[in-house]
């Protein structure tokens, strides 16, 4: 336990000490969001019923943007060889930095959220159900996306590639987490569709620290 | 068995073994597909509501059946591969992903085109079936790209194995997924064998194609194989004696 | 200096055997063969390209050789990770050296990493290490404020700090002055004196008890 409190104490140092960069998964939240509007310009009535969709998506475009960092700095400086030789279990790095990548672009993606959702017209209790879904379905993004990174951090040109491998394994998260809250607003029963998400949540957190330290290894091979 | 399988393992072995075998294959599989498409095209009778149209799942559903095989097959040797390093499986998981991805393509585009007469568009966006296939599509496309980044194949040969391993996770939480979505498809109307839905004259023909479409998989799988494991073993005293044409592998 | 001077109690054999890597279409080296008893060292030397860093890398067990294999204290690495990782330190071309870290958390995190189950450094431990490593008075500066010599010792000094028997270290002595040089050879020497083992690439001549010294050209 000792190793992954130092890595995740050391990830968030290492965030707090670029302040600037912190806040930019949430301000490209914001803007996609915005655009999205922009372009649409679509009555209220129907806003609303988009908006759950617009949130999730523009969360997980930020989680995506923000994905490249979980890894590529360690593997510039060689931070990440001294982790694989380590004689620390390397999922459970993994997991460590999976947790710190949520912790700086997930968890304040979510916070944000329930503002912007009353701003697309959602009522306060839907907006409520958004920001549950994005606590819950935040985590999922950045585990799922430490195996994208993974494999392709030994990569010069990997960003393209990343979302083409990391996007299709996102569709569940996107289906079931907008649909709650469309449930929700159509006045129906959600615990269903919550716990479905949850299941997915503690999957991921327990099957991808491990695909994603076999991809550690091939790529700093 | 184990020896059997470890034997079947070795490239000479496997080399001399496919080729001999590839001869009876390709005949059977030809056969079957003259059979299937006789039998699916002209003597099966025209269905009572979409009449001649849809005669398309003679090819729609064996290449949607195969696209999900080819992936099971391609997860499996890239488990082999990671676990036992089996040069062979490694192979076969590689070049199973193109074919994968072109059964996946069929599968797409027959579907839109069935989709037309049927539903009066090109594209369905509530059909569960067809989108999970899109989005096969996309992972089957994520593996390719993955492997031709990666410059030392042997590297890029273990990511893919890795992420196939991934993938066959996430397929039935898709799949499942774009159901939970919509359900616009008609309901599975051939895998429940105890009361078919469907024409023993319809179904014996669809099953034909399904047959020769696997054979023809493993046809092209083999040839592919023995390519590839030609080019990675060239400079093997038994590729050499291939090359000269002296034979004796 | 003042080294802890027991002998490692863990020190055993290590050795290659019938190294080979391919790249691209050639090899890069065939049939490495060396032994390396505890107190010795392998200097590896061979032109740019000629695959010193792989064979360091694979001597640490990171890359894999397209054949043979690396025996410690009679086994193969493969199949005892965890023990023969405890007692390696490896301070590779990128240093490993988070920019934005101070010295002191630097050592930290790499402490953490290599001991594991066992307790974190005291912080006398640590400071002991950056005496020895001529770095006391940086210890709460930024390793971005280092200059470049100075960031290669304190890479070195994960080392001293780590404790263990296996030092594999490439290019040690690049952008280190006069001064620092004779630290590092000081530290090696104090290392082989303990009965510790070092794999060490450089372009340069090193001062050390030549019969302790093996020499391996890779070209």
């Amino acid at each position: 336990m000792n190793i992954f409190i130092t890595i995740l104490k050391r990830d968030l140092l290492l965030a707090i000490r670029h302040r600037a960069e912190l806040l930019n998964p949430m301000l490209f939240f914001v803007l996609v969001i915005v655009l999205f509007q922009l372009g649409m310009r679509a009555k209220p009535a129907v806003l609303v019923t988009l908006a759950p969709a617009i949130v999730w998506i523009a969360a997980l475009l930020s989680a995506l943007l923000s994905l490249d960092h979980m890894f590529r700095s360690d593997m510039e400086d060689g931070a990440l060889e001294q982790m694989i030789i380590s004689t620390q279990p390397t999922s459970l790095l993994v997991l460590a930095k999976i947790l710190a990548h949520w912790i700086i672009t997930g968890l304040p993606v979510t916070l944000i959220a329930p503002i912007l959702g009353l701003m697309l017209g959602l009522t306060g209790d839907a907006s409520l159900i958004l920001f549950f879904t994005l606590l819950i379905g935040t985590p999922i993004l950045s585990a799922i996306g430490s195996i994208g990174v993974a494999l392709t951090v030994g990569l010069r040109r990997g960003s393209v590639l990343l979302s083409i491998l990391v996007l299709p394994l996102y569709v569940p998260v996107l289906i079931f987490a907008s649909q709650t809250v469309n449930t929700f607003m159509a006045g129906y029963p959600i615990f269903a569709s919550l716990s479905v998400l949850m299941a997915m949540l503690v999957l991921s957190l327990s099957l991808s620290p491990w695909a994603s330290s076999a991809a550690l290894r091939m790529s700093v091979s | 068995m184990y020896r059997w399988f470890h034997q079947l393992g070795s490239p000479p072995t496997f080399y001399k073994w496919s080729g001999q075998w590839l001869p009876w294959l390709t005949f059977v599989c030809i056969t079957l597909f003259v059979v299937g498409l006789y039998g699916g095209l002209v003597y099966a009778p025209a269905d009572y509501l979409q009449k001649d149209s849809f005669r398309i799942i003679y090819v729609h559903v064996p290449a949607a059946w195969m696209s999900m095989f080819v992936y099971v097959v391609m997860a499996f040797s890239g488990a082999i591969a990671l676990i036992w390093h089996i040069k062979l499986s490694e192979i076969m998981m590689l070049s199973s992903a193109s074919i994968g991805a072109s059964f996946t393509f069929i599968a797409l585009i027959t579907g839109s085109i069935w989709g037309k007469p049927t539903w009066g568009t090109w594209w369905e966006w509530g059909d569960a079936r067809l989108l999970s296939e899109l989005l096969l599509l996309f992972l089957y496309i994520g593996i390719i790209g993955l492997y031709s980044a990666i410059e030392d194949k042997r590297k890029a040969a273990e990511a893919v194995s890795i992420l196939a391993l991934v993938g066959i996770v996430n397929i039935p939480i898709i799949h499942y997924s774009v159901i939970f979505l919509n359900t616009l498809h008609q309901g599975p109307t051939v895998s429940k064998f105890d009361s078919p839905s469907i024409e023993t004259s319809m179904l014996i023909p669809l099953l034909i194609m399904a047959l020769a479409f696997k054979l023809f998989y493993i046809i092209v799988l083999l040839m592919r194989s023995r390519n590839e494991l030609l080019w990675r073993e060239r400079r093997s005293q038994w590729v050499r004696n291939i090359i000269k044409g002296t034979g004796n592998v | 200096m003042e080294i802890e001077s027991q002998p490692y109690s863990q020190a055993a054999r290590l050795g290659a055997e019938n190294l080979c890597v391919e790249k691209q279409d050639r090899w890069l080296f065939q049939n490495i063969t060396f032994q390396l008893e505890p107190g010795e060292m392998l200097h590896l030397r061979g032109t740019n390209g000629s695959g010193k860093t792989t064979l360091l890398r694979i001597v640490c067990g990171l890359t894999n050789a397209d054949q043979g294999e690396i025996n410690w204290a009679g086994k193969s690495i493969k199949q005892q990770r965890d023990e023969y990782h405890s007692q390696l330190s490896y301070v590779g071309h990128s240093d490993g050296i988070k920019q934005d870290l101070s010295v002191t958390e630097n050592l930290k995190v790499a402490a953490v990493l290599a001991r594991g189950k066992q307790q974190t450094p005291k912080p006398i431990d640590i400071d002991q290490t950056l005496r020895d490593m001529g770095l006391n008075k940086k210890k709460d500066t930024f390793a971005h404020d280092l200059s470049a010599g100075q960031r290669r010792r304190l890479a070195l000094a994960r080392c001293l700090l780590n404790d263990t028997s296996i030092w594999i270290l490439d290019e040690p002595l690049t952008a280190l002055d006069k001064h620092g040089v004779e630290i590092v050879e000081n530290m090696i020497s104090a290392h082989l004196h303990r009965n510790g083992m070092a794999i060490v690439t450089s372009h340069q001549e090193l001062t050390i008890n030549k019969d302790r010294c093996k020499d391996l050209d890779l070209s």
